[in-house]
């Protein structure tokens, strides 16, 4: 028998490895939102003590995106004007109202996403037209108060 | 050595799965993830309305609580039904003065007990000014009592076209905070 040195072939076990980077691949796959709700990440909400969860009951929701400056964006639209809007309001309802059949009201929530910065009068004027269009359940947006100011 | 030969023989040949590649890909399809993971703030949302048409009613029509279990004849110069609160502003953010509507005299004078309330000018016959959102609290929260005189209280924001919207949802949040559920949104106070 020959003196010969002994090779030890130590292999690391990858499948626990693997197992733990796959679950961690699934969370952060689960978070990712690529489609963000029609909302624009360029407004910045105020911050409210009183602002309630969001109710996701309604189906047909319209958001409505107004920057500091007055303009107001819609997800597939071009940037519109405040006066714009009423008109564009309008046709919308009665574009719903002929799709839904009805000459009557209709189930559709508006969402207004206003920045902390934009007036007090054009937030006024965006309400006023669309209650004026037909639209009975408008939701202001805002950010949920957070102590930590985080 | 022939007797191994004949055992994987007859129980096939031992896969071995490298097990290196994937968890490369693995990596790398988590390192892009990690990367565009972004934490979004949380979003609320505030009900909303406009004064009705018929806002021009006179104050305390139509607004008693059909469902106000007491008997008793509520006095209306008792219960400030209707408030409207009035806030300038010289620069957008900062509230430069803020005014308080449809406090009768009699509400007044009984507010004056209330040591509190010892900085507020609550003389007859004027609109009732506050210095800043302390006071608007503390005033509103006196003022608000739709529950024990089962009474539906309002008020309709009236700030100046200019203001921010952040500082009006600051003022929403104080009269939230006293209680008041309906609040309305009023014609800016100078003009639309």
């Amino acid at each position: 028998m020959g003196g010969g040195q002994l090779q030890v072939k130590a292999d690391p076990n990858l499948t626990p490895l693997l197992d733990i980077v796959l679950q961690l691949l699934m969370f952060f796959m689960m978070c990712v939102n690529f489609i963000s709700e029609q909302v624009n990440q360029t407004i910045v909400l105020p911050q409210s003590q009183s602002a309630l969860p969001i109710d996701k009951s309604k189906v047909d929701v319209i958001f409505l995106n107004l920057t500091a400056d007055g303009k107001v964006l819609i997800v597939g639209e071009e940037p519109k004007d405040l006066e714009q809007m009423e008109g564009w309001l309008t046709d919308k309802y009665r574009f719903a109202q002929r799709v839904a059949g009805t000459t009557g009201p209709i189930n559709t929530a508006v969402v207004i996403r206003a920045h902390r910065d934009a007036d007090y009068r054009m937030i006024y004027h965006l309400l006023r037209y669309c209650s004026a269009s037909g639209y009975t359940d408008l939701r202001l947006r805002a950010l949920t108060f957070n102590p930590l100011g985080v | 050595m022939l007797r191994r030969r004949r055992a994987t023989a007859e129980h096939g040949p031992e896969v071995e799965l490298p097990i290196t590649p994937m968890l490369d890909m693995a990596f790398q399809l988590l390192f892009f993830f990690i990367l565009s993971y972004r934490p979004s703030a949380r979003e609320g949302q505030i009900e909303t309305t406009l004064p009705s048409t018929a806002a021009t009613r006179k104050i305390g029509e139509e607004d008693r609580d059909p469902l106000a279990t007491t008997g008793e004849k509520v006095p209306e110069a008792d219960v400030p039904v209707q408030l409207t609160i009035m806030a300038t502003t010289r620069n957008g953010h900062d509230l430069s003065q803020i005014t308080v509507q449809g406090i009768s005299d009699a509400v007044k004078a009984k507010l004056k007990v209330d040591p509190a309330l010892a900085k507020l000018d609550l003389a007859p016959g004027k609109n009732l000014e506050v210095a800043d959102l302390d006071q608007l609290s503390l005033l509103l929260d006196k003022l608000h009592m739709s529950e024990q005189m089962g009474v539906k209280q309002k008020i309709v924001l009236e700030p100046s076209g200019g203001l921010k919207v952040d500082r009006v949802v600051d003022l929403m949040d104080v009269c939230r905070k006293a209680g008041f559920k309906s609040i309305t949104y009023g014609v800016p106070l100078d003009g639309r």
